[in-house]
């Protein structure tokens, strides 16, 4: 890891940097490829400091977020795609549902 | 509250649907499919997008209509009208522009096989190597117009030479509650498409009966609409019309609540930050026979549209577009609640999809002759029996 890619405050995510994907694609690609343990670690410690990552970043809302910022934004928006496997799934692949790669995002 | 959640409430108020099984032939039979594309995709509107698709400054986009065979070009021209045309070159006849769902901009449309161009009104207005004709008179060439109409921003489009009623007798008074709707201020869409090997009806029916909700969809929202005392769905209303239908359900005070919901104040519904006017319920739905369902949901803090259109290929296969329309988020956690509705709603539809493939895959077993339906699925019964209206008796 070359230095720090998120905003200094938040150093302490830095090991889950690789969840800071750009398209919705890679994030469920990612999910998927993952492991209960590796999701549940990542939405742990994301969920840890959930508050302080959403001031901040409500304070730098705006076009021109600096990159560090973009990509604590992006790791968000990854802990929102794990979000319902975690908290209402319980880890558990739904028994009773299409694979979600079908739904193609045009 | 007691009112709204007793049984057997609706097939009392339309009496002439009955409580009758259901045969289920209309969803296998490869001789009714042929009818339906005849009769109902061949002649009623059919939503095909909506205006803030196109640019402002001119554009167009095609959209492929399998059932009925076709492929139109939408088009707003430099005079910002929005015309309809078959996606069909007047050469030899090849389809145009690709749907890819994706509006180009521009008001000239270019025939990628030998660059016939045409401009926003459909005019034929350059030929390649037109000298080498014989008598062609370019201003009796221009592509072939189909009706096409809009109301409340949905672009409707109807591939009838001469369609029966005109769009507005057509939807009659089923889209009145949402005449102040600002579609146009939630203009940020994220469109999904997705391939179901399924009967166009099944996913019609999926979404217009609730039953299914506290069960098939326990995990995702088993607490996240009202219900009676077994936790069984009831409608808070319900309106069926000539060929239309309107349901409306309440989310109850104790809806679902996760850590990241507590963080992004999602629980919260007495801080809105933009609702949408003359809703009935907190999740209002309205089908527009036979494409197009609109879902308008009340979120905490905000509002959402939800639309849903349904584009048959065969008997068994139907294509579905999904697309979320919100406005432009004012914030991180406006955008992560966006987001997260997006994600939950996804889920929904990935549960839905199975559904409705394996209901079809049952009923093309022809192991059941019928099925049976409860007053939560009279939605059903109603659209049934619109079917059977249009292609004339099964």
């Amino acid at each position: 890891m070359s230095g720090s890619r998120l905003p200094t405050e938040f150093a302490s995510l830095e090991p889950y940097v690789g969840w800071s994907l750009e398209s919705e694609r890679e994030r469920v690609d990612r999910k998927l490829a993952s492991s209960p343990d590796e999701i549940r670690s990542f939405y742990d410690t994301m969920m840890g400091r959930i508050n302080e990552v959403l001031d901040y970043l409500d304070k730098q809302w705006g076009e021109d977020m600096s990159a560090p910022d973009q990509r604590l934004q992006l790791l968000l928006l990854s802990l929102v795609e794990i979000s319902t496997f975690v908290e209402l799934y319980g880890l558990q692949e739904a028994e009773h549902a299409c694979e979600q790669r079908r739904f193609v995002r045009i | 509250m007691g009112e709204r959640i007793r049984n057997r409430q609706w097939a009392g108020k339309y009496l002439d649907l009955g409580t009758r099984p259901l045969s289920t032939e209309p969803y296998i039979s490869k001789e009714h499919f042929e009818r339906e594309r005849e009769r109902i995709f061949g002649r009623t509107w059919l939503n095909v997008g909506r205006v803030e698709d196109l640019p402002e400054t001119g554009g167009y986009f095609a959209r492929d209509i399998p059932a009925g065979r076709a492929s139109v070009l939408i088009v707003r021209g430099p005079d910002r009208k929005i015309r309809g045309f078959h996606n069909v070159c007047s050469h030899r006849g090849t389809r145009m522009v690709r749907d890819d769902g994706r509006a180009r901009r521009g008001t000239k449309i270019l025939c990628p096989y030998h660059h016939w161009l045409y401009d926003g009104a459909g005019d034929l207005v350059n030929i390649p190597d037109e000298e080498n004709f014989f008598d062609l008179d370019k201003t009796c060439h221009g592509l072939s117009p189909v009706h096409t109409d809009v109301r409340q921003g949905f672009i409707f489009v109807n591939l009838a030479a001469d369609p029966p009623q005109t769009l507005a007798d057509y939807l009659g008074e089923v889209m009145e509650p949402l005449d102040g709707c600002p579609f146009h201020e939630m203009k940020r869409n994220f469109t999904y498409r997705v391939e179901v090997n399924t009967n166009w009806k099944l996913l019609f029916d999926g979404q217009n009966e609730f039953y299914h909700l506290p069960i098939l969809h326990r995990h995702i929202m088993g607490n996240d609409f009202v219900t009676n005392a077994r936790g069984h769905h009831r409608w808070r209303d319900l309106r069926l019309y000539a060929c239309h239908s309107f349901s409306a359900v309440d989310f109850p005070s104790y809806r679902t609540v996760t850590p990241l919901r507590i963080a992004l104040a999602s629980d919260l519904y007495e801080t809105p930050e933009f609702r949408i006017p003359g809703m009935t319920g907190d999740m209002d739905q309205y089908t527009l026979f036979p494409n197009l369902t609109i879902e308008i949901v009340k979120l905490a803090r905000t509002s959402v549209c939800v639309t849903y259109t349904v584009w048959p290929i065969e008997v068994g296969r139907t294509l579905w577009e999904v697309r979320f329309h919100v406005k432009e988020p004012a914030s991180v956690r406006d955008h992560l609640r966006q987001q997260s509705f997006r994600r939950v709603s996804l889920d929904i539809l990935q549960e839905d999809v199975f559904a409705a493939e394996s209901v079809y895959a049952g009923l093309a077993s022809r192991a059941k002759s019928h099925m049976i339906l409860q007053d939560s699925e009279i939605i059903l019964r109603h659209r049934q029996k619109v079917v059977e209206d249009f292609i004339g008796g099964p």
